[in-house]
């Protein structure tokens, strides 16, 4: 016999509540007398009940909805921020801080950063004193008076290692424990020891040592012998001092004379 | 993606709990797969949320759904690996088809035959033969007035069995 009744997709509309209430009268009616229609009306049910079990609607939404309801702000914020841009950003900082401010500290007068030696001097020979001049050679009795320029008050040590790795040290007070003077910041300060050269040949490296608190003696003489021994000569040292600061100072500065 | 009211994530969840169970059972059906019918179904109902304020409320939000994967589920199967109709289907005319050799002949129909032809042609096709609607419950859900679906199935069936294709008989 041929089955009469609403179809499947109208079981399937009952189901789902879409049917009006009159429909919904007809369609029940009719499966109080058809066992096929309230089976499959039952599966339905039955398949609904398993299927939310197995992907509820939370499941979607997190699948689905990631990302509706974030304000607009926040989805600005989670684009700019990826990982992959972090480089991008990188280099925006770079151009944009650091080369200025590194073009800014090197050509503001006054400022402790020093490009070269940071050292300038004036050597006195036979009464007559002289602009000192890196590529000049020094000799047995000349006088060398440093100064420099640091922007801050510091404490100032001046030492000097010649070719045979003997370290002298210049302050006003022989057998200091601290070889450091306290000195107020400024453009040219001359340091108030000067370093007299012997008549040892080969070169002459002197350092002065620019800190925020007072130097052993000491402790930079070690520091200075280590480094000679370490170190193959002293073009190599000079480099090295740089790099191997000693302990408590804040920057080396540098000048390696050439003795006749 | 658009902000979602509250109010709309509560109505798409009633949607959801109501709708979604039938249209992974359809989806199955064509995909023979959970985890594409999983997939095909969240892509229905994602779709559903941002058509909401167009689909008129006087319209069936199940046929709207039944619309939406039939076709999702068609062109799912158009771009898997295609399959020469010969070798699946190893039936012959006159024995009697299980359900599931029925429903291997329906996807293989789906996959070559339903193709060239336009949406509407394609739905019809899939609520006769495969779903088993009446005629006039697929004039709900399409919108098309009985006489325009029949000649819809008419011409199908025309051109269908110029390939070698008798859908009544393999159904």
């Amino acid at each position: 016999m041929k089955h009469t009744g609403p179809g499947k997709f109208t079981l399937e509309r009952y189901f789902g509540g879409e049917l009006d209430a009159s429909a919904a009268q007809v369609v029940e009616a009719h499966l109080d007398r058809c066992r096929e229609c309230l089976s499959y009306v039952q599966s339905l049910e039955h398949g609904k009940q398993d299927f939310l079990k197995t992907h509820p609607y939370n499941q979607w939404a997190s699948i689905a909805l990631k990302g509706a309801n974030i304000p607009w702000y926040q989805r600005l914020r989670a684009q700019l921020f990826k990982p992959s841009l972090l480089p991008v950003y990188g280099m925006a900082l770079v151009l944009c801080f650091i080369v200025p401010a590194v073009i800014m500290r090197a050509t503001t007068p006054g400022v402790a950063y020093k490009s070269g030696s940071g050292l300038t001097f004036v050597y006195q020979r036979d009464g007559v004193v002289h602009q000192g001049v890196i590529s000049e050679r020094y000799q047995d009795g000349d006088q060398i008076q440093i100064s420099y320029a640091c922007s801050k008050k510091h404490f100032a040590g001046l030492l000097s290692v010649d070719t045979r790795g003997s370290v002298s040290m210049y302050h006003l007070q022989q057998q200091a424990p601290q070889m450091t003077v306290e000195q107020a910041g400024g453009g040219s300060i001359l340091f108030p020891a000067s370093i007299r050269l012997d008549n040892s040949a080969g070169q002459e490296l002197i350092m002065l040592l620019i800190a925020d608190n007072p130097l052993s003696t000491h402790e930079v003489k070690v520091w200075a012998e280590g480094l000679f021994e370490t170190s193959e000569n002293l073009t190599r040292m000079e480099t090295n001092c740089h790099a191997r600061l000693v302990s408590g100072a804040a920057e080396v500065r540098t000048l390696l004379l050439t003795k006749r | 993606m658009k902000t979602i009211s509250a109010e709309q994530e509560r109505e798409i969840r009633a949607l959801y709990e109501r709708y979604a169970s039938m249209v992974h059972r359809r989806c199955v059906s064509f995909l023979k797969s959970e985890d594409d019918a999983w997939d095909a179904v969240q892509d229905v109902f994602i779709k559903l949320s941002g058509a909401l304020d167009t689909i008129q409320k006087k319209d069936s939000i199940y046929s709207w759904l039944l619309s939406a994967s039939t076709n999702h589920c068609i062109s799912l199967l158009r771009k898997r690996k295609h399959l020469s109709f010969d070798e699946e289907i190893h039936v012959e005319e006159h024995e009697k088809k299980t359900p599931q050799e029925r429903n291997m002949v329906i996807q293989e129909i789906l996959k070559h035959f339903l193709a060239p032809w336009d949406q509407k042609t394609r739905e019809v096709v899939v609520y006769t033969y495969f779903d088993g609607y009446k005629q006039e419950e697929i004039a709900k859900i399409t919108g098309l007035g009985e006489s325009t679906i029949r000649r819809y199935l008419t011409q199908f069936k025309r051109k269908s069995s110029q390939s070698g294709l008798h859908l009544e008989d393999l159904l």
